[in-house]
Order: C-alpha cells, then sequence, then structure tokens
C-alpha cells in the first residue's frame, strides 16, 4: 500500500516482525521524557488486565523530541508484565521517532497505517499528558471496538466548567444539527477506532492537503459519523488542563478551519440532511468541575472591541451588514452590559462557514479574523454563568443546540448560494 | 510662361495621382489588415473569456485578494480585464502591421521603438500587479496577527508593511520601463531610510514602555496570560 513509503524503514521492519495483533494502542511524545516514562507501565497494566489472551502492539511515535524519549519508554516496560499480571500472547513495543517535529497529523497516520499494516482489530490512541486511571482509560477506549463491534469511540471528560467553550459553543452543537449525532468531543486527543476504520480513513485522499491543518482527528470523527460507521463515547474522568492549554490563536486556526474544510469535505452527507439518532454512551454524558480560575474578563472584552473594530474591513467581506452593525453596537456596550446573544454568535458561525465554503477571502485569514469574536463570546459566556450550576450549564448548552438548528435553513440557503460573498 | 505654369500643375496633378494610386491601395490593405485583426482579436477575447469563466479565475481571484484590489481602482472583474488586455494586444498587433503596410518610415520608426517598449510596460504592469496583491496579503497577515495577539495600534503596523512593499514594487516597476533608474534608486532610499528611522526614533523614544511590553512577552515566559488559562478545547 502507498502509505508504505512516508514509513521510516526501521518502522516497517519493526512492524513487519510484530506480524498479526489484536489490539493495537498508539502514544506519541515530544520532548516529554519523564512523562512517557511514567506513562508506559499504565498502559501495560491496562491492557494485560483486560487483554491477556490478546496479541498487542504498541506504538510509540516521537515526534522529533531532542532528548532521549525512545531509551526510557523501552525500558519502563516491563515487556508483557505488570502488577503481576503476565500476557498470555505477545504483547511487542514499536518505536519510531521523526528527526524533525513531525505533526499531529502525520502522527496519526503513522499509527493508523501501523494498524493496518499489522491488521489491529481495536485500536487506541492515549494522550501521553493523560492523568488519572490510565489502564481503565485503555480500557473503556478499547472494549466497545473489540467486544462491541464499534468504529469510533470519542472520549467525554469531567472539565471545569469554562473549559472546552470552542468545543461546547461550536463543534458539539454544529455536530448534533448538522450529522445528526451528539458527539460530545469532536477534537479529542485520545479515542478508540477499529482497523476497519484505519483502513477507510488512509485510502481517502485528503492526507495529501493541508485543509485540516492539525486537525486530523477530528476529521477522523467526522469521517466515522459521515459514513455509517458505528460511533460512541466513553467517559474516561477528568481531562488534564495542561492537554489543551495551546494558545487560543492557533487552537481556533486548527479547529475552526479543521471543521469548515471537513464541512465542505462531507457537504454531500450533510445537505441531504442526517437524521438525528442518538449516540451509544458509556457512563455519564457531562460531568462538570467548579475549580478556580483567573480569568480577565475585562482583557478578552478589549479584545473583542478592538478587534471588532480593526477587523472592520474584513469582517465586512464575511459578514452580512446586519450581523457586522450588532457586532459593532455590542462592542460600544460597556463590559458588565456586552451580551452576545446565541442568536448572534450562531448566525455568524453558519456565515463564517459559508464565507469559508466561497472562499471570500484567504481561509486561513478568515478563520483568524474568527477569533476576536470568539474572545467576546467567552467573555460574554463567563459573565452569564458566574453562578450557573451543572444543570443550568446543560439547559443552555440545548439552547445553544436549539439555535443551531433553529438557522439551520438559512446556513444551507447562505452555503448553497454561488460566489456568495458578504452583502 | 503660361505652358511652364501648366506643365507644372501637370506634373503635380501626375505625382498627386500616383502617389494616391501607390497610397490607396495601401491604405486599402491597412484597413482590411485592421478589420480583420478586430474580428481575430474579438474572437478571440470571447473563447478567452469562456475558457476563463470555465477555470473559475474570478473566484481564485476572490481568494488571493486581487478583485478587492480591481474594484477599488474601478476595474472590471479578472476575466473580463484578461480577455479586454487580449484584445488590445492582438488588435494592436493588426494595427501596427497594417501601419507597416503604408510604408511611412517614420511612422515604422516610432511604432517599432514602440513595439519594442510594450512588453517592458507589460512586465512593469505585472510587477505592479503581482506586487500589490503582496502587499494586500502580507498587511492582512499583519493585522490578523497583531489583532489576535492584543498589540496596540495594529492597523498603523499593517498598513506600515502595506506601505514599504509598494514603494518597493513602484519601484521595481520604474525600474523596468527604465524611467530615472538613478533618480528612483535615490529617492527610494532616501524614503525607505527616512522611515526606517523615523520607526526606530518613534518606537525608542515614543513607545520604550511598549517595546519593554513586547521583548517581555516574547523573551520572558514566567508568567501566563489570562486567556491561557481557558482552554478552547
Amino acid at each position: 500500500m502507498s502509505e508504505e513509503s512516508f514509513l521510516s524503514d526501521d518502522f516497517l521492519r519493526q512492524l513487519i516482525s510484530v506480524g498479526d495483533v489484536d489490539l493495537l494502542v498508539g502514544i506519541s511524545s515530544h520532548n516529554g521524557q519523564g512523562k512517557v516514562g511514567q506513562f508506559v507501565p499504565a498502559v501495560e497494566e491496562g491492557l494485560l488486565r483486560n487483554f491477556r489472551r490478546e496479541r498487542i502492539a504498541l506504538v510509540h511515535v516521537d515526534a522529533g523530541s531532542k532528548n532521549e524519549t525512545e531509551g526510557p519508554v523501552l525500558t519502563e516496560s516491563a515487556m508483557g508484565k505488570q502488577g503481576g499480571i503476565e500476557s498470555l500472547r505477545t504483547l511487542r513495543w514499536i518505536t519510531t521517532n521523526s528527526e524533525t517535529a513531525a505533526s499531529p497529523d502525520s502522527i496519526l497516520r503513522t499509527m493508523l497505517t501501523a494498524a493496518d499494516l499489522l491488521h489491529a482489530k481495536a485500536c487506541a490512541v492515549i494522550a501521553p499528558s493523560a492523568e488519572g486511571a490510565i489502564p481503565a482509560r485503555v480500557e473503556s477506549l478499547l472494549l466497545p471496538i473489540y467486544r462491541e463491534n464499534y468504529d469510533f469511540v470519542a472520549p467525554l471528560y469531567a472539565r471545569q466548567k469554562y473549559d472546552a467553550l470552542l468545543t461546547r459553543n461550536l463543534l458539539y452543537p454544529i455536530c448534533r444539527t448538522l450529522y445528526g449525532k451528539p458527539l460530545r468531543e469532536l477534537r479529542a486527543a485520545e479515542f478508540g477506532f477499529s482497523g476497519r476504520l484505519a483502513t477507510h480513513c488512509l485510502a481517502r485522499g485528503e492526507w495529501q492537503n493541508d485543509g485540516w491543518r492539525g486537525g486530523a482527528e477530528m476529521w477522523m470523527a467526522i469521517t466515522a459519523i459521515s459514513n455509517s460507521f458505528r460511533c460512541a463515547q466513553t467517559y474516561l474522568g477528568e481531562k488534564s488542563r495542561a492537554a489543551s492549554n495551546a494558545g487560543v490563536v492557533e487552537a481556533i486556526r486548527r479547529t475552526v478551519g479543521g471543521l469548515f474544510w471537513c464541512l465542505e469535505s462531507t457537504e454531500s452527507f450533510w445537505l441531504r440532511g442526517a437524521a438525528a439518532e442518538p449516540l451509544h454512551t458509556v457512563g455519564p454524558e457531562h460531568q462538570l468541575t467548579n475549580k478556580a480560575l483567573r480569568v480577565e474578563r475585562k482583557k478578552l472584552f478589549q479584545l473583542y472591541r478592538s478587534g471588532v473594530a480593526d477587523l472592520s474591513q474584513i469582517l465586512a467581506t464575511i459578514l452580512d451588514a446586519d450581523t457586522r452593525a450588532e457586532l459593532v453596537r455590542l462592542a460600544a456596550l460597556e463590559e458588565s452590559a456586552f451580551r452576545l446573544s446565541n442568536s448572534l454568535w450562531v448566525r455568524m458561525i453558519y456565515e463564517f462557514a459559508a464565507a469559508y465554503h466561497h472562499s471570500v477571502i484567504n481561509r486561513d485569514h478568515l478563520v483568524q479574523a474568527f477569533v476576536p469574536i470568539y474572545r467576546g463570546r467567552v467573555c460574554s459566556f463567563l459573565a452569564e454563568h458566574r453562578s450557573a450550576d451543572s444543570d443550568e450549564m446543560e439547559a443552555d448548552l440545548e439552547n445553544i443546540c436549539r439555535e443551531f438548528e433553529n438557522q439551520k435553513d438559512f446556513f444551507l440557503e447562505r452555503w448553497k448560494m454561488k460566489g456568495q460573498g458578504a452583502s | 510662361m503660361k505652358d511652364m505654369i501648366v506643365h507644372a500643375f501637370q506634373q503635380a496633378h501626375e505625382n498627386f495621382t500616383r502617389m494616391l494610386a501607390e497610397f490607396l491601395p495601401r491604405f486599402l490593405v491597412m484597413l482590411i489588415i485592421i478589420a480583420i485583426g478586430a474580428l481575430v482579436a474579438y474572437t478571440l477575447k470571447y473563447v478567452v473569456r469562456a475558457i476563463l469563466r470555465i477555470a473559475k479565475v474570478d473566484k481564485v481571484s476572490d481568494q488571493a485578494g486581487a478583485s478587492r484590489l480591481l474594484r477599488k481602482a474601478d476595474l472590471p472583474t479578472m476575466t473580463e480585464l484578461m480577455s479586454r488586455a487580449i484584445f488590445w494586444v492582438v488588435w494592436l498587433g493588426f494595427i501596427m502591421i497594417g501601419v507597416s503596410v503604408l510604408g511611412i518610415v517614420s511612422l515604422q520608426q516610432q511604432i517599432t521603438s514602440l513595439i519594442g517598449l510594450l512588453p517592458q510596460i507589460f512586465v512593469a504592469f505585472l510587477i505592479l500587479f503581482v506586487g500589490m496583491l503582496a502587499a494586500n496579503f502580507f498587511s492582512r497577515a499583519a493585522l490578523l496577527a497583531g489583532v489576535n495577539a492584543g498589540l496596540p495600534s495594529p492597523k498603523v503596523f499593517s498598513e506600515t508593511i502595506r506601505f514599504v512593499i509598494a514603494l518597493f514594487i513602484i519601484s521595481m516597476a520604474l525600474e523596468q520601463i527604465g524611467l530615472g533608474k538613478e533618480t528612483i534608486l535615490v529617492a527610494f532610499s532616501l524614503v525607505f531610510g527616512a522611515l526606517m528611522m523615523g520607526l526606530a526614533i518613534a518606537f525608542g523614544l515614543g513607545g520604550r514602555h511598549l517595546a519593554r511590553r513586547i521583548l517581555e512577552k516574547h523573551f520572558v515566559h514566567n508568567e501566563k496570560g489570562s486567556e491561557d488559562e481557558l482552554s478552547p478545547l
């Protein structure tokens, strides 16, 4: 198969020597020697606790670390013996390291290729920054695929109530509205997948372009949903905050840009109207914590206000005159009175997505122009939900989803318009 | 005396008639060539326009920001502009061939020198156009980066980048058509030098606190921004 060509000879040799496996777990690392070292025994324990009779491969992809990550991973591993449990069949470690810093997309592609070549039935990707009960995580992601024939298992996390605002305000509602699947974590660093799905994803030509730019996991989730693969979600516990502290601008470029790109590449699926279906869920669907966070709302509002003023020309090519006027009106308010409503937020997202589809300006610039508006939304969200409890937050999420649903016709009309820019 | 005058008139008449007899067929040929040229140019214009529409050149032009520049300059769309350019280039070629049939030496020389300059003018316009697109792209990228990084006055930053690129491009275009090379070089050096010095003084004196903040932000990583506490994903 063609994917072999981007793998190193050494990695291919290791894969060939392993032969076929039942399960595969992928771990990536980058300059994280200590962390990965502690992490490895826990992954093995999770595997041996539940899958002693299965042939297992653990694939470690080092994304061009400058320190020696590969060595500790191998030495920390007891090679098939953890916590007094021993594998009855094979448990093999395969490692590869890239000389240059590999992108998350190429890491995932390497894992998918390994899964495909080893004919793995069930696979899981575990974030190296994962904390808490790692053995249980491995089990939660692999079991639904191996025992219940699911093809994609997304994680569910307990979150601080102000975390994952992009997921809560954009990814989840749009996935539910357009694809008909209430997948809570559309872009996750940990997930499970079947060998079937890995082979399907590898066979697609999307790897050759940079449209998703770092959002390959999201593309994989959307590919699973839009190609009738069996999907589920499973609760993994609290999400490590260190894992998600990427800069907001880069996170938006990757996530929003990747999402809009995925919308375009799967339009034939959602344009015909995907029926809403419940998703098999293991464990609680949502859990919020109330850990204190230091957030300067004033600064966020200031960034929104200056962004709307400075980017007025760019926003004029993306948004309708009415939407723009409303943004400008809100920017003139005092921070305490500022609220960016669900309806305006949803309308703006739909207008941005349609403008991306019609390429009214350079697509990366378009996505970057979204950052000040997201900051405005965060500022408004924090003010609105200062004293909200878990149930109120959930009710609000329902309202956001309903708003996405209400404005869907507007979006479809806008998306289908030819040569449409802002009016 | 009378005979001489009559003879002179006859001579002049004969000369005129001969010249007219020589000139008129050539003139007619020239008109025919120009008319054929117009026909060929029109046909090519429509063919090129159709090809460009099929190739969705206007969409590419929108993406690159060229359409916006054209609208600002009150020019038609990229497809229309390119098809019109083809029409004029082809027709001008035919006109020049037609004029050369007349055999007027001085006119031919002027036309030859004009033809010699045409490629340079074309290249100069191309440099200007591509340069303006680049200026537009980079100034927009700088504006977005500045706004998203929360820098003060990102518009000034972005417009400075646009101005510097435009200045550079204009000097390149003028140099291409050979207009006052040295004057342009000196003028460019003066303006660019003055601009940089002005910025250095303004930044160094007026904005030393700002400079300190920016340098601290980029090189001292001991404090996380408030926004970093919130994870978007």
